[in-house]
């Protein structure tokens, strides 16, 4: 573990160097005040243009905010790791006492790290501490930041280059589809959208209350085996 | 010459899977774009269009640029006949063909952009070429894909932010690439007058000019005369 240190102090450095880790630290707190100041600007806007307030729909579309930050610190921890692959780093760093899982562990557990503090801030901050009790917005939050291994165990997995990461980074959106089409639509056909991990997340949140934790635990274990899909596809094709 | 290229540069884009991505984003966009109702249609396929098609190239071109940085691509490339424009205008040319052809069909089998469609693939067309040579000059001048995120993300907001001037002075604000972009694609036919496509055509040719003449002199200084 020791050895992992140096990996997560040259990180730090690097962070102090690259512009877009600066702004991955950043975008946490820019999508803090995205929910907290500018959605009821928004909805002045909409109420006063179209006559179409948007104030229902703030819970949702903050859930929606909440679940970016994982999504986008795994992509820009995926991006890193694509370069360091294609720059041969990785193979460098494989034959040095931190090895490849030791890489893998610290390029994992960095945004999970961040995540989870910004999340449970988020939480709070939003007013979800109305809808959920203390060990529910930990557990949500330990949830949702497992967000980032995924989105980066799936560049890894899947795109052979920066290229192709690109491409599929563009496709990202499409996990959040189910979030939304579950909450504004209805009939239980919308359980095949149970595939989606925040499909979940959603329902454990604005779900039948008594069903809360098994949800969670639905997400928890969607999660888990998505990673460990994904890991075994990673350690098959790159390994 | 450029043709050659164009055909690469589109099969190169076909092996990475941008057209597979765009085919499963085109079919999602549709669905949603059929659900809605016709009157909110036409909003709505602008922003997609704003939002996504017209600034993918953006987004693509760096990925694709620093592929080649880091592959050597590009000094070989350089040291052959082959000319920076040509070059420079096969990427923008290539991934503008993507950007036409998602919007033509998010925008017209829907409905949405029937009306003024000749409008609609002007401004895809002129805001995909700008923005991909803006990401041109970008790349030029990066070496990490994070750093070449960050450079889009702020030039992006840079290039947004002219929108909300729209709500001060909105003949002026025409002027920005984005505004005029917008104004092609969201007034509707009765509003629209052939004088002011022409202006806002206009306006969008001289940003593509700008853009090229800095993604120009970026790759003659960080990478031809490196």
């Amino acid at each position: 573990m020791n050895r992992n240190i140096y990996l997560f102090k040259s990180d730090w450095k690097f962070i102090g160097r690259d512009p877009m880790l600066i702004l991955c630290l950043i975008a946490p707190i820019l999508l803090l005040l995205v929910a907290f100041f500018l959605l009821p600007i928004v909805s002045g806007i909409t109420t006063r243009m179209f006559n179409f307030p948007i104030e229902s729909y703030f819970p949702i579309i903050r859930l929606f905010l909440f679940s970016l930050t994982p999504m986008m610190l795994g992509m820009i921890y995926g991006f890193i790791l694509l370069d360091e692959r294609d720059g041969g780093i990785i193979s460098y760093l494989a034959i040095t006492p931190i090895g490849k899982s030791g890489y893998l562990t610290v390029r994992m557990l960095v945004p999970v790290m961040l995540s989870f503090v910004a999340g449970v801030i988020f939480l709070i901050l939003n007013g979800f501490a109305s809808l959920l009790n203390g060990f529910e917005i930990i557990a949500l939050s330990i949830i949702v930041s497992t967000e980032a291994p995924l989105m980066l165990l799936f560049l890894g997995a899947f795109a052979s280059n920066k290229v192709e990461g690109i491409a599929i980074s563009k496709g990202f959106g499409i996990i959040m589809l189910p979030m939304l089409i579950d909450y504004f639509l209805k009939g239980s056909w919308r359980w095949a959208l149970s595939v989606s991990p925040l499909w979940w997340v959603e329902r454990a949140v604005f779900g039948d209350l008594q069903y809360r934790w098994l949800y969670l635990l639905g997400a928890a274990l969607v999660h888990c085996f998505l990673i460990f899909v994904l890991y075994k596809k990673f350690e098959k094709r790159f390994g | 010459m450029l043709f050659i290229l164009i055909k690469y540069d589109t099969m190169f884009q076909i092996r990475q899977g941008f057209y597979l991505i765009y085919a499963i984003l085109t079919a999602i966009y549709l669905l949603i774009l059929f659900y809605l109702p016709h009157p909110v249609r036409m909003e709505v396929t602008a922003y997609l269009i704003l939002s996504d098609t017209s600034v993918m190239g953006l987004l693509f071109v760096g990925a694709l640029v620093l592929l080649e940085k880091q592959q050597n691509v590009l000094q070989s490339l350089f040291v052959t006949p082959l000319k920076l424009d040509n070059y420079l205008w096969s990427k923008s040319l290539s991934l503008t063909l993507i950007a036409l052809m998602v919007s033509s069909a998010i925008g017209f089998l829907p409905g949405g952009m029937l009306g003024n469609w000749s409008a609609t693939l002007i401004a895809v067309a002129l805001s995909s070429l700008f923005f991909t040579f803006v990401g041109l000059g970008i790349s030029a001048r990066v070496s990490t894909l994070n750093q070449y995120l960050a450079g889009i993300l702020l030039g992006g907001l840079v290039m947004v932010a002219p929108i909300a001037l729209f709500f001060f002075t909105p003949i002026l604000s025409l002027v920005f690439p984005i505004n005029a972009a917008i104004d092609l694609l969201i007034l509707t036919p009765e509003v629209q007058t052939p004088k002011g496509i022409v202006a806002d055509t206009a306006v969008l040719v001289c940003w593509n000019i700008l853009a090229f003449i800095y993604a120009r002199s970026q790759f003659m200084k960080h990478v031809i005369c490196k």
